[in-house]
């Protein structure tokens, strides 16, 4: 994927998530964005997301910039694969359902090319005994399985994950982090703000640190972990590995 | 006896036993209640007049349950297009919607029906008394069903949305596959209350000279002038309809209550 953040800004009243943030990417696969909380990281995916109209800046995504108007927008986020932290399956649906209602509804396809497509993502990852059940009868590690193969049901040029794994145990965070090195090995695009340092060393190409609405790092994984101590860098990782 | 009249503590489940005797008790206490005040007026009974107007009778309560059926129905779609305009952009919907709402909730129903009845329909030349009265039926209850239905929009966690609109959904969409269908289920036993109120608000209806039950029971008294025998059959008959809803309302709740 190719990422182009030209001083993208964005305020909340008062208060600055992003202030003029630059990063440029190029031909990356994996990118892990990471940093403290408050930092900007989730801003900065609602935005890439054309989820949010900047308050100023521009995000270039594969040579096309976003063009903020909602009628765009809405085309924009079909090329687009997103995934938050909890809660994204829409509890009266199967987890089938997730799968397929979007792409009948948006997508236009057909409910038998739906679920075959659909039916063919759950059993390439393990998921195909819980097709018929709903959220609230699977584990969270399931859930969020379920919902990334449903962002990759649409093909996405990019698969956006903000903290795909906060809001789960450790056993099953390993489930959802597997799941998406497979994935980064098809060569999926991955754009996921973590605290998972363990995949952000071995299944990220990139690392990008945001910090006060800005980038204040970048640089491929094995530049990212031996960074100097003394930086607030440092300090940050000394910190998450203590 | 302890067990049968006094619980142990107010979380206990009444047996069976004890259930049915209390019930029965109650039954028969109000029953005295009624017995003794009509005993003291010295009055005689004589409930032929019921069966002597059996049809007239018949014919209100079949039209007390046809307005209500319809009304719960025009009332659930005026609600959701006031829930919907409530949380518009567009704000001159959503003031429309919240004047309506308050409008609607703020004044009594008997001033209502009589300011449509002899303003509004008089003006556009409504005269079909039954149109007037599902008209005014739903679009009272209406008002009460979208801040039920508001109060469930409100129920729906922020990250749905987003996710919704993430994955392409137009806002409308949004709405129809999913909001309403959570929304629904969780207003059920609300909305079934709603139900049962509209029931009985209908019986102000007679004042406009709609045919309902209410209605043809005074027609019945002023013919007859046997009060207590319509009264109370009046009231058995709204009972009949408002007892089953309300257990109805307290099943779904329950239903609710364990799926979530």
């Amino acid at each position: 994927m190719n990422l182009d953040i030209r001083n993208l800004s964005m305020h909340y009243g008062e208060e600055r998530a992003l202030d003029g943030m630059n990063l440029r990417i190029e031909n990356l696969n994996s990118v892990s964005v990471i940093g403290p909380s408050g930092g900007g990281k989730s801003t900065f995916l609602r935005l890439v997301a054309g989820l949010e109209k900047p308050s100023g800046g521009q995000v270039i995504v594969n040579g096309i910039p976003i063009d903020y108007e909602e009628k765009q927008l809405r085309e924009y986020r079909n090329r687009i694969g997103l995934v938050f932290q909890s809660h994204n399956l829409f509890p009266h649906w199967t987890a089938i359902q997730n799968i397929t209602i979007p792409m009948i509804k948006v997508f236009n396809f057909s409910k038998a090319e739906a679920y075959d497509k659909a039916f063919e993502l759950l059993i390439k990852f393990g998921l195909k005994e819980h097709a018929d059940k709903l959220p609230v009868q699977l584990s969270g590690g399931q859930q969020q399985r379920i919902s990334i193969a449903r962002a990759m049901a649409r093909q996405p040029e990019i698969l956006l994950l903000d903290e795909p794994t906060s809001a789960l145990d450790p056993q099953l965070t390993k489930e959802v982090l597997d799941m998406l090195i497979a994935l980064k090995e098809e060569g999926t695009n991955i754009l996921m703000a973590t605290h998972e340092m363990n995949f952000a060393k071995k299944a990220a190409d990139h690392v990008v640190f945001i910090d006060e609405g800005r980038v204040s790092f970048e640089g491929s994984s094995n530049e990212f972990f031996n960074a100097d101590k003394e930086s607030r860098l440092g300090e940050f990782l000394a910190h998450v590995f203590e | 006896m302890k067990r049968i009249f006094k619980l142990d503590t107010p979380g206990e489940k009444p047996g069976l036993l004890g259930k049915t005797t209390n019930i029965v008790l109650v039954g028969l206490f109000i029953a005295a209640i009624f017995l003794v005040a009509l005993l003291s007026l010295g009055y005689k009974f004589d409930w032929t007049v019921i069966w002597t107007y059996r049809i007239n009778i018949l014919r209100g309560y079949g039209m007390t349950l046809v307005l209500a059926v319809i009304s719960i129905f025009i009332s659930v779609i005026i609600g959701l297009v006031s829930a919907a305009a409530l949380q518009s952009k567009i704000l001159f919907f959503r003031y429309l919607a919240r004047a309506y709402v308050e409008g609607i909730r703020g004044t009594p129903f008997l001033v209502q029906i009589i300011f449509f009845y002899f303003i509004i329909a008089t003006a556009i030349g409504l005269n079909s008394k039954f149109i007037v009265g599902v008209l005014i039926l739903s679009i009272f209850t209406g008002a009460y069903i979208t801040e039920i239905i508001r109060g469930g929009i409100q129920s729906i966690p922020e990250t749905q949305w987003v996710t919704a609109k993430s994955l392409g959904f137009s806002s409308f969409q949004t709405y129809s596959y999913i909001v309403f269908p959570q929304v629904f289920r969780r207003i059920l036993p609300a909305l079934a209350g709603q139900m049962s109120s509209l029931v009985k608000d209908s019986s102000l209806l007679s004042v406009i000279a709609v045919a309902e039950f209410t209605k043809s029971i005074r027609q019945v008294e002023a013919l007859t002038y046997r009060s207590f025998e319509v009264l109370t059959f009046l009231m058995l008959g709204y009972l009949l309809i408002t007892i089953p809803i309300s257990l109805l309302s307290k099943w779904l709740e329950r239903k609710y209550y364990y799926e979530s």
